[in-house]
C-alpha cells in the first residue's frame, strides 16, 4: 500500500480546499451581487475547467510555470526554488482545476439568499462581521460544506493536471491518481487494484455524504 | 412635518409628497392594495437606494435618519437563530439588552423565546418582528401591515401600550388596511393613491370633514370618543365620558382607570329629538352642530356631546331631518359593541 501517495493526496486536497475556500466564497459572493453584460465571461472563465480536457489546463500551467515565464520568473525570485514539477505547482494548479467546484455551490446559496434579510441586518444597525457571522453564513451553511467537499473529492481525483504539471516524484508530486497509473504501466495489478478500491470507495462516501447534506434541509428559509 | 419621498419599483413610479401644520406622533397611512404604502415604508426604512427621501419631522431630517426601523413581511427573522438569539443580537449591537425583558412583555412574546422562527404563527411572526424592531432602538418606527395576523383584542392591546412605552420620542408611520388600527392609535391620517397623497391632515378632520368640504369616500364616517375607564365587571367597561358614562363590551386588558377611545361609526349611533325609552344600551344628550350632504342618499349629522363632536347618518328622504336646526338639542342611542382602545 503506497501511503506515501495517499497521506500527499490528502494533503494536497485538504490545502486546495482551504486556499479554494478562502478565494471563492469572496468571489461568489461578488458574482452574485454583480450585474454586467460581461457576467458571462466571467462566468464562462469559472466554468472553463468544467469542460477542457485537463490536459489542456495542465499544458498551459506547465507554460506558465516553467522557469522563464512571468510566473515561474516570480516564484524563483521569492522563494529560489524553481515551481514546475513541485508540490505547491501541484496546489495552485488544483485551485483552478477546482475552481467551479467550489464557486458554482457557493454562487446558487449566495443568489438564493434574499436581499431583504441584508436590507433588514443592515436597518437594525447589525455590523458587518456580525451580518456575515449570523445571517449570510448559516444561510448557505449548506452550500459552503458542498462546495468544500465537492471541491476536496474533485481534487482527490484529479489526473492529467497532475501528470502535466507534477509528474511522479514520490513524496512530492506522486498522488493516488499517479501511483495507480505507475502501478498499472508496471503490470502491479495487486497495487493498482488496491490504490483504485480505495480511491472508489472514498469518492462513493464522500458523494453520498454531500448528497444525504443536500436533500436534508438544514435550514428553512422563509421571506416572510 | 415635510416629508417628500420619489422612487421607481420597475414600471411604477411613486412620488410622495406629505406635509401637516402640526407635528404628528402617529400617522396614519391608507391606500388601496398596490398605492405604494410599502414603497413608501420601504425607501425611509432605506431599503431602496435608489429613492429620494427629503423632508423633516420635528427637528429630525428625514434623508440622514439612521435609525428608522420598518416592520413588515420584507423585515423577516433570521432564521438560524432562535426567537431568543434574533432578540438578543438586535438588543446586544443596541446596546438594549436592559430593555430586553421590558419589551418582550410588551410584545406578548415571553412565551415564544425558545422557539425556533419557523416554528411560528403568522401572529406570533409579527410580535416578534415588533419586538426585534423596538431592541433596534428606533427614532422613527415604521409599521407596515404589522397586526394583521393578529386578532382584535392582541392588537388594541399591544397598540396601547406600544403608544404608551414609546411616546412622544419615537414618531411612527402605520400602514393598515384596517381603518380602525389606525382610529384608535394615530393622531394623523394620509391616503395614498397610485404612488401620491391625496390626503393628509389631523385623524379628526380627515374622518368628519368641516362643513362644506366633501368627505373623503375611502374613509368610513367614524367619531371618537375619548373617556376613561370607570370600572369593568364581567366583560362590561363603564366608560366616563365627561358628565355622563357609557357602556361597553370590553376584551381589551387596558387597565381601570386609563383614558381610552371609543370608536362610534356613523351608521351605529341613532338619533332622537325627545329623550324617549329606546331600548338601546347608551344615550348621549346632543347639541346639533351641523347638517351635511354625505352621499346621494344619506346625510351626515354632526352633534356635539361633551364638548366632543359626533356623527350620525340620517336618510334623505326622511323629511324630518329638514326640520333639525343648529343648537338644538338631541339623544344619541348606540348599543355597546362598539370598538374600544
Amino acid at each position: 500500500m503506497e501511503f506515501s501517495a495517499i497521506w500527499l493526496t490528502l494533503k494536497l486536497a485538504g490545502l486546495s480546499t482551504l486556499l479554494l475556500m478562502l478565494v471563492a466564497i469572496p468571489v461568489s459572493w461578488w458574482l452574485s451581487r454583480w450585474n454586467s453584460r460581461f457576467k458571462a465571461v466571467v462566468q464562462a472563465c469559472v466554468a472553463l475547467p468544467l469542460v477542457l480536457p485537463p490536459t489542456v489546463l495542465g499544458f498551459y500551467l506547465l507554460l506558465a510555470f516553467a522557469p522563464d515565464s512571468l510566473i515561474g520568473e516570480l516564484w524563483l525570485s521569492i522563494t529560489g526554488e524553481r515551481l514546475a514539477f513541485t508540490f505547491e505547482a501541484l496546489v495552485f494548479g488544483s485551485v483552478i482545476y477546482s475552481f467551479p467546484f467550489a464557486v458554482q455551490p457557493l454562487y446558487a446559496g449566495f443568489a438564493q439568499l434574499h436581499p431583504h434579510y441584508l436590507h433588514t441586518a443592515k436597518m437594525l444597525n447589525l455590523p458587518w462581521h456580525v451580518r456575515l457571522q449570523r445571517v449570510v453564513l448559516p444561510a448557505v451553511r449548506p452550500s459552503l460544506l458542498i462546495a468544500a467537499g465537492l471541491s476536496f473529492a474533485h481534487t482527490v481525483g484529479e489526473f492529467g493536471v497532475v501528470l502535466m504539471i507534477g509528474g511522479n516524484i514520490p513524496g512530492e508530486t506522486r498522488v493516488v491518481s499517479i501511483a495507480l497509473f505507475d502501478q498499472v504501466e508496471s503490470l502491479n495489478y495487486g497495487s493498482a487494484h488496491q490504490l483504485a478500491a480505495v480511491l472508489l470507495v472514498f469518492s462513493l462516501f464522500l458523494l453520498i455524504g454531500l448528497y444525504w447534506l443536500q436533500g436534508r434541509r438544514r435550514l428553512k428559509w422563509n421571506v416572510m | 412635518m415635510e416629508c417628500h419621498v420619489t422612487a421607481q419599483a420597475g414600471q411604477f413610479a411613486l412620488d410622495i409628497a406629505l406635509s401637516t401644520a402640526a407635528e404628528p406622533n402617529w400617522l396614519g397611512i391608507i391606500g388601496q392594495s398596490g398605492a405604494g404604502k410599502s414603497t413608501f415604508l420601504q425607501a425611509l426604512a432605506g431599503f431602496n437606494a435608489a429613492a429620494n427621501v427629503s423632508g423633516r419631522w420635528h427637528s429630525r431630517d428625514l434623508s440622514k435618519l439612521d435609525n428608522a426601523v420598518l416592520v413588515s413581511a420584507q423585515t423577516p427573522l433570521f432564521p438560524a437563530l432562535s426567537v431568543a438569539g434574533n432578540l438578543e443580537l438586535v438588543a446586544r449591537h443596541n446596546q438594549q439588552l436592559d430593555n430586553v425583558k421590558t419589551i418582550v412583555a410588551l410584545c406578548e412574546c415571553t412565551a415564544l423565546m425558545s422557539r425556533q422562527t419557523n416554528e411560528l404563527s403568522g401572529g406570533e411572526l409579527q410580535r416578534v418582528k415588533l419586538a426585534r424592531a423596538l431592541l433596534a432602538n428606533p427614532a422613527l418606527l415604521l409599521l407596515d401591515e404589522s397586526f394583521s395576523a393578529m386578532d382584535r383584542a392582541l392588537r388594541f392591546g399591544i397598540l396601547h401600550k406600544l403608544k404608551a412605552y414609546l411616546g412622544p420620542h419615537v414618531k411612527v408611520i402605520m400602514v393598515s388596511h384596517d381603518i380602525n388600527d389606525i382610529i384608535v392609535s394615530c393622531d394623523h391620517l394620509s391616503i395614498i393613491e397610485s404612488g401620491h397623497c391625496v390626503a393628509c391632515g389631523p385623524l379628526s378632520e380627515m374622518l368628519n370633514p368641516a362643513r362644506g368640504q366633501q368627505a373623503n369616500a375611502s374613509l368610513p364616517l367614524i367619531s371618537v370618543l375619548h373617556g376613561e375607564i370607570e370600572e369593568r365587571n364581567m366583560g362590561i367597561s363603564r366608560i366616563s365620558v365627561g358628565e355622563t358614562s357609557v357602556k361597553v363590551v370590553d376584551e381589551s386588558a387596558i387597565p381601570v382607570g386609563q383614558s381610552v377611545r371609543l370608536l362610534l361609526p356613523a351608521s351605529e349611533v341613532t338619533l332622537a329629538t325627545e329623550n324617549s325609552t329606546a331600548l338601546h344600551t347608551n344615550c348621549l344628550q346632543a347639541t346639533v352642530q351641523s347638517v351635511v350632504p354625505y352621499s346621494a342618499t344619506q346625510s351626515a349629522v354632526k352633534i356635539v356631546c361633551e364638548g366632543q363632536e359626533l356623527t350620525a347618518l340620517l336618510d334623505n328622504y326622511d323629511s324630518r331631518i329638514n326640520t333639525l336646526q343648529d343648537g338644538q338639542l338631541v339623544w344619541a342611542y348606540f348599543s355597546g359593541q362598539q370598538t374600544l382602545a
